[in-house]
């Protein structure tokens, strides 16, 4: 009898929690408890980055013991493509030089160089890697909410979404609700580059007419006044017609992998 | 002495989450995968009993609840439901054998990976205005019987180490404090 009352009373305990706990998902009061999450996060800040620094390097290491079989391979491939990017570099650094000329001739002012600030990567989405990452600096160092977030290659991560008192929270491209104004490189394709639940990326918006290609290099368009023109957003991996078929669309792989992300860059001046 | 403890162990678990659970994820993969969080819950009420630990449980489930950014309350329905769950595994089938308690927390660690990937899926509904079925069907498309027998060895071991860490430092905090009431008396 004893038995039975007490699993009874547990059985409405737990329907209890869960009916209240529904009814705060429902009323979902976020803004109301950031001093508590900013509290929080300045105790939880110190021992995250102590976990995420070690089990990066735990990662690493035994990333090079499986991965042991095939360097030989790997760097074999990876030497034929640096010699490929040298000889690249070498013609960008010319058109670049002309380029500059170029505009001194007719009078356009020269392009501003984009000011970073380096920030270390602590911790990420648990569950979802490419939802969002925190980063070690916050209010403390004036960073602002939106601001653009690259890796030391270029390649666009995301938005300040959150800052706390001395950490910031960065909303990935690959989140849902990421949306950035996007083009390809060296075609002037235009369209608009959306995360997919925190997993992959979408080109999307192309126009039918466009010649889309599997290999395509996607870069920031710097249509809005937030994002610099230029940033590597990943390259076509898929092409396809929107469901509507008015469109083209494209799934795009990044190139960066979030997992071994150490230090990250947080735009602070932008190209005018 | 116990509420410091407890405290810790808490900032320990979630910055855990945070730092070690993405690092330990295959690569744009998983929706699947294991949850320190709901793991330690488990641990409590195996090592406590429900009765005991069920306010516990709830205020981790808060805390959790702000520090990974998910919608308030979700955490705490997924934490209080797992704890149930376990409680009624644990007391369905009393075990003497060493393997058989193993078999039990597995299947606890299967019901608790399907738990939490459901969670975070209805977190994803909510927060993103997605569609239900788009995201099913991502989900479906992502995650494949590999990933939850991945997921679910990974959950068994860490709720494992945790159930064997919380019985005994509740033993050697026993120990602690009847020796202090013996000094205090005598």
């Amino acid at each position: 009898m004893h038995q039975k009352n007490t699993r009874s009373r547990k059985l409405s305990i737990t329907i209890s929690v869960c009916t209240i706990a529904v009814l705060l998902m429902w009323w979902n009061p976020q803004g109301l408890l950031s001093p508590a999450r900013n509290v929080l996060t300045t105790i939880l800040h110190p021992v995250q980055k102590i976990f995420f620094v070690s089990t990066q390097k735990i990662q690493s290491i035994t990333r090079v013991i499986t991965e042991i079989g095939s360097i030989k391979k790997q760097n074999n491939t990876l030497k034929d493509e640096v010699a490929k990017l040298k000889v690249e570099n070498a013609r960008l650094a010319t058109i670049e030089e002309e380029n500059k000329h170029l505009r001194a001739e007719i009078g356009l002012k020269e392009k501003e160089a984009i000011e970073a600030m380096a920030v270390e990567v602590i911790g990420a989405d648990s569950q979802s890697q490419g939802d969002w990452i925190l980063i070690n600096k916050g209010n403390n160092v004036d960073i602002k909410e939106e601001a653009i977030v690259m890796s030391k290659e270029g390649v666009y991560l995301g938005k300040v979404e959150e800052v706390f008192p001395t950490s910031a929270r960065v909303m990935l491209a690959t989140n849902t609700q990421s949306t950035v104004g996007a083009i390809v490189a060296g075609k002037n394709i235009k369209g608009i580059v959306k995360g997919e639940y925190g997993l992959s990326m979408k080109f999307s918006l192309v126009l039918q007419s466009e010649q889309l290609e599997k290999g395509d290099v996607v870069v920031t368009s710097g249509n809005n006044n937030e994002t610099p023109e230029g940033l590597l957003l990943g390259t076509v991996q898929d092409v396809h017609q929107s469901d509507d078929a008015l469109f083209l669309g494209a799934d795009l792989i990044s190139q960066v992998d979030i997992s071994q992300l150490r230090i990250a860059y947080v735009i602070s001046k932008q190209q005018k | 002495m116990r509420n410091i403890l407890s405290f810790l162990a808490i900032i320990l678990v979630i910055s855990a989450e945070t730092a070690i659970v993405p690092l330990i994820q295959k690569e744009n993969t998983l929706l699947a995968a294991p949850s320190l969080i709901v793991s330690y819950a488990v641990a409590l009420v195996v090592a406590h009993g429900f009765m005991t630990t069920w306010k516990k449980i709830i205020i981790i489930g808060f805390v959790a609840d702000i520090a990974l950014s998910t919608i308030i309350g979700s955490h705490i329905i997924l934490l209080i439901v797992c704890a149930y769950g376990a409680n009624v595994l644990m007391q369905g089938f009393v075990v003497k054998q060493k393997i058989w308690t193993i078999v039990l927390i597995t299947a606890m660690s299967l019901f608790q990976t399907i738990a939490t990937t459901i969670m975070y899926q209805l977190n994803s509904v909510i927060k993103n205005d997605a569609k239900i079925i788009e995201v099913i069907v991502k989900t479906i498309e992502q995650m494949n019987a590999g990933e939850i027998i991945w997921a679910t060895i990974l959950t068994t071991i860490i709720t494992m180490t945790f159930i064997i860490l919380t019985k005994n430092i509740n033993t050697f905090l026993l120990y602690y404090e009847q020796t202090v009431d013996v000094r205090r008396h005598s």
